[in-house]
């Protein structure tokens, strides 16, 4: 894909999943890449940097950002997939579920992108891709917290790509859908028709990471140069029936 | 991995610019336009090393005998549309308004009922509609166009869901204002005052609408179906 070699890119959530997926696509197609995790050690082959930090933390965030334009020498752009669920019934969440999962994603996201705006507004040009979610546009029951933070994901990246266009920033929010990850694992555990749920995708099957890796990597390149404030909807024809 | 790729209303404009795109990537691509664009069409296909058919997408025997031509067929997109702007909804005569379905709506379908056929039996297909954002949005004078691609969208998703199990995917790509002849003519002040709604601040270039329908019809873009892809440079996202 055009204009991805040498591109240089922070990744947060990269330890695992969609997120590590991603990062390695990344390198595969010649990015500089810095792997930002929770959890340590952060594990991705062929990062550059490997940088660990709680995107919720406004301290954490800017210290990762800085350590990634240290290691890579300068972030041309941000790809945010760190995120985290909780999954149950409405009324048995505590504020304290919801305002975590709402942290990671919406807070965490928000962090993320003042951190790196002002370098890429004095650069004139930048990348921000963020995760949402079929979540962020579709019903999403036992997981309110979740699809409330992927709607709030999907606002803030059509709010910024709204307010950066014109300098030469392109912000788009790709939106997977049921993926083979740990965190979905965890959710089908739980789910007590997990058939009907993969039925429910035309397709008949749920991702594999590195199908949504493909898309990401797509939206970052220069083959989606005129994709502004999009919402890219990734699955298998989930939110189409 | 090279494939055989059919563009309709690929004799120029978006639909040139996605030949070109193909081609360059490896397909073996046929040109599908009507009998008056023959000489561009040709004059493409020969540059791009790929043939050159007759289609009129309206009529279904012209469709059928298109389509059965072009063997092994992986890839369809459907570029071939016509308007006729400027005709308030309660003053557009019925030919017009026929004209504008067959073409956009009727002819994406009778395309796509042809090639999928040949795309189920080898389980592998890629199909590209172009649609519109007046899909979605009121603009004066446009009633036909904004029918016909709201018809292009609904096409679209349901025969995502209808050919996803066998393999193909089905998605469309909604261009905001692209630099073409008719928008370079823009008066200026129509020209400045659309400048003004796009995030970018600029008209897309053909190719960049092309890009992105490459993508769709790439092994990458597996798991994307039923999708309207707005390629828009952020045109009124505020």
């Amino acid at each position: 894909m055009r204009g991805l070699e040498g591109m240089s890119v922070l990744v947060t959530g990269a330890g695992r999943g969609i997120g590590m997926a991603v990062a390695e696509r990344l390198v595969e197609e010649g990015a500089l890449v810095a792997a930002a995790d929770l959890r340590e050690p952060v594990e991705c082959a062929g990062a550059k940097a490997r940088l660990s930090g709680d995107v919720t933390s406004e301290e954490d965030v800017d210290r990762i950002f800085e350590e990634a334009w240290d290691e890579l020498g300068g972030v041309d752009a941000l790809v945010l997939c760190a995120g985290i669920h909780w999954v149950g019934p409405t009324h048995e969440m505590r504020p304290e579920d919801f305002d975590r999962v709402l942290a990671v994603s919406a807070r965490g996201t928000f962090l993320c992108c003042r951190a790196a705006l002002p370098r890429m507004v004095e650069r004139q040009s930048g990348h921000i891709l963020t995760f949402g979610s079929t979540a962020a546009v579709a019903g999403a029951p036992g997981l309110t917290a979740y699809a409330a933070a992927k709607g709030a994901v999907l606002q803030i990246t059509r709010s910024i790509a709204a307010e950066y266009a014109h300098i030469g920033i392109r912000a788009n929010c790709l939106c997977p859908g049921a993926t083979n990850t740990p965190l979905l694992r965890e959710l089908m555990a739980d789910r007590a028709d997990p058939q009907g749920f993969r039925d429910a995708h035309p397709i008949g099957r749920f991702a594999e990471p590195a199908e949504i890796a493909g898309a990401a990597a797509w939206l970052l390149s220069d083959d989606a140069s005129y994709m502004v404030g999009a919402a890219v909807m990734c699955d298998g024809g989930f939110t189409t029936v | 991995m090279s494939h055989t790729s059919l563009v309709t209303g690929g004799a120029q404009g978006i639909g040139a610019a996605v030949a070109r795109r193909l081609a360059r990537r490896g397909d073996e691509v046929w040109l599908a336009d009507l009998e008056d664009k023959r000489a561009e069409g040709e004059d493409l296909a020969g540059d791009l090393g790929g043939g050159f058919i007759v289609i009129d997408v309206s009529e279904p025997s012209s469709v059928d005998q298109a389509i059965k031509g072009c063997e092994g067929l992986d890839v369809l997109v459907n570029c071939a549309g016509v308007t006729i702007p400027g005709e308030p909804v309660d003053e557009v005569p019925t030919e017009h308004w026929n004209a504008q379905i067959a073409v956009n709506l009727t002819g994406t379908w009778l395309c796509l009922r042809a090639a999928a056929g040949s795309m189920r039996a080898r389980g592998w297909g890629r199909i590209v509609n172009l649609a519109s954002g007046l899909a979605t949005r009121g603009m004066p004078g446009s009633a036909a166009y904004a029918a016909s691609k709201a018809g292009v969208t609904g096409l679209t998703r349901a025969a995502a869901a209808d050919l996803a199990p066998h393999g193909i995917t089905v998605n469309g790509v909604s261009p905001g204002y692209v630099d073409t002849p008719m928008t370079r003519d823009f008066p200026d002040a129509l020209r400045a005052a659309r400048l003004a709604e796009i995030g970018m601040g600029r008209f897309a270039d053909p190719d960049e609408i092309a890009a992105v329908v490459e993508f769709l019809s790439s092994d990458d873009a597996a798991y994307l179906t039923g999708e309207i892809v707005d390629v828009t440079g952020g045109y009124r996202i505020c």
